[in-house]
C-alpha cells in the first residue's frame, strides 16, 4: 500500500481524524491519539491491551496438570527411542560393530 | 512481502555472525551439545561392545534421554544469544532478560523430542521434510522460555517455517552437501591418524593392522559425531537469520539494526520518535 492510501485513511475511532499508523497487529487505521509505542512497535490501545495482558492462568487452571502429561510423554517418547537404539544395536553381532565381518567376507 | 536473501548470503551472514561471536556464545552451545555426543558414543560403544549391556539399556537410554534434553536447552540458549546479537540495543537487552530457564526447559523437553521421530518420518516421505527440518530449528529459538504456551511456539515455529521455501530448500541442498564433504574430512583425519603415528613413532594400532578395521561402527558414529558439533553452530545460526528477518517482515528489526550501523548524520531523522514512522511504511 503507497503512502497516498494512508493519507486517504480516517482513524478507526474517530471518523473525522486522519489516520497516521496503522497497526501492526490488527492492520486497521488510528490517529495520533489512538496509538502508543511499545517494543519499538506502534499499536493501537486494544492490540497493546490483549498483548500486556497476562498469560492465560484463569483460562486454564488445569495448566500445570497439561504441561505435567505433555512432559511426561516427551520424555517417555525420548526414553523408547534411545531404548530400542540400545536394543537394535544389541541385535547385531559384535562382528559387525568391530568391522571384522569385512574382513571374513573379504578372506571368504 | 520483501524478497529473501539467497542461501549463499545467508550462510555468508551466519559465518561472519559464528566469527564474531564472543566465546560464551560458543561455550553455551558446547556445554550441552559436546557432552550429550560424548554420552552418545559412550552409549553407542556400550550397546554394540559390552557382554552385559542388555542389563542396563533402560538405565543408559534414560540417561541419555536427559542429556538429549540437556543439549536441546542449551542450543536454545545459543540461538537466543545470537538472535539478540542482531537485535538493535534496547531490544536485545529486553529480549536477553525474557529468557526464563524453567520455561525454556519446559518447551524444549516437551517438544524436541518429537524431532527425532518426525524428522525420519518427513525425510521417508520426502516432500515436507525441508519444512519440518526448518520447524525444529526455529523451537529452539522461539521456545527460549519467552512463553510456556506450547501451542503458541509451535504454531510460530511452523509459520517461520513455512516462509521462503526455496530459499529453505535451497539452504538444506548446500548444507547436505558441506556436511557429506566434512564427513569425509573428518573420517580420513581420524583414519590417518593412526597411520601418522605409525610413521612418527611406530607404533602399532589395529587401524594401520587392518585397514578394514575402519568400518566399525564405532568409527563411523565418532565420526558422525564430530561432523555433526561442526556443522550444527552453522544451522543453528543460519536459521536464526532465517527468523530474525522473517519476524522483520513484521517488526522492521532488520531496518533498525541497519539504522543503528549507520553513521549519526544519518540515523538522526529516524530517532525514537520517527521510529514508528518507518515501521509503518514498512508494514505497508
Amino acid at each position: 500500500m503507497s503512502r497516498i492510501d494512508l493519507s486517504r485513511q480516517r482513524c478507526l475511532n474517530h471518523a473525522q481524524r486522519e489516520a497516521v499508523a496503522r497497526c501492526p497487529e490488527c492492520k486497521r487505521y488510528f490517529c495520533r491519539e489512538c496509538v502508543a509505542e511499545h517494543d519499538d512497535r506502534v499499536l493501537c490501545a486494544s492490540c497493546l491491551r490483549k498483548l500486556l495482558a497476562p498469560e492465560e492462568k484463569e483460562k486454564y487452571p488445569l495448566r500445570f496438570l497439561l504441561r505435567a502429561i505433555q512432559l511426561t510423554c516427551s520424555v517417555v517418547a525420548l526414553w523408547l527411542f534411545f531404548y530400542y537404539l540400545g536394543e537394535i544395536l544389541l541385535l547385531f553381532p559384535t562382528s559387525f560393530h568391530e568391522g571384522t565381518i569385512w574382513e571374513k567376507l573379504e578372506k571368504s | 512481502m520483501m524478497k529473501p536473501k539467497g542461501a549463499l548470503d545467508l550462510i555468508e551472514e551466519a559465518i561472519a555472525e559464528l566469527r564474531t561471536a564472543p566465546a560464551g556464545v560458543w561455550i553455551s552451545y558446547y556445554a550441552g551439545s559436546f557432552l550429550f555426543v560424548l554420552c552418545l558414543l559412550y552409549f553407542w560403544a556400550d550397546m554394540s561392545r559390552s557382554a552385559f549391556a542388555h542389563r542396563h539399556v533402560a538405565e543408559s537410554a534414560f540417561g541419555v534421554s536427559l542429556l538429549y534434553i540437556w543439549m536441546k536447552c542449551w542450543q536454545s540458549v545459543f540461538a537466543s544469544r545470537m538472535y539478540d546479537r542482531l537485535l538493535p540495543g534496547r531490544q536485545a537487552r529486553r529480549s536477553a532478560s525474557r529468557i526464563n530457564v524453567l520455561r525454556l526447559i519446559l518447551i524444549q523437553a516437551i517438544l524436541q523430542p518429537y524431532s527425532l521421530f518426525l524428522l525420519p518420518l518427513a525425510f521417508i516421505v520426502f516432500l515436507p521434510f525441508g519444512w519440518v527440518y526448518a520447524h525444529f530449528h526455529n523451537i529452539s529459538l522461539i521456545g527460549n522460555g519467552g512463553t510456556t504456551d506450547v501451542r503458541a511456539v509451535w504454531r510460530k515455529s511452523w509459520k517461520l517455517a513455512l516462509l521462503w521455501p526455496a530459499q529453505n530448500h535451497r539452504l538444506i541442498l548446500i548444507l547436505s552437501l558441506f556436511s557429506i564433504v566434512l564427513f569425509l574430512n573428518v573420517a580420513v583425519v581420524i583414519f590417518f591418524i593412526p597411520q601418522l603415528i605409525r610413521t612418527l613413532f611406530g607404533i602399532e594400532s589395529a587401524f594401520t593392522m587392518s585397514p578394514l578395521q575402519a568400518l566399525n561402527t564405532t568409527f563411523l558414529t565418532v565420526v558422525c559425531g564430530v561432523t555433526y558439533l561442526l556443522v550444527n553452530p552453522l544451522l543453528k545460526t543460519v536459521y536464526v537469520l532465517r527468523c530474525f528477518y522473517g519476524e522483520s517482515v513484521h517488526s522492521g528489526a532488520d531496518l533498525i539494526a541497519e539504522l543503528n550501523l549507520a553513521p549519526p548524520e544519518v540515523r538522526s531523522p529516524a530517532d525514537s520518535s520517527k521510529r514508528g514512522e518507518v515501521r509503518s511504511e514498512m508494514e505497508r
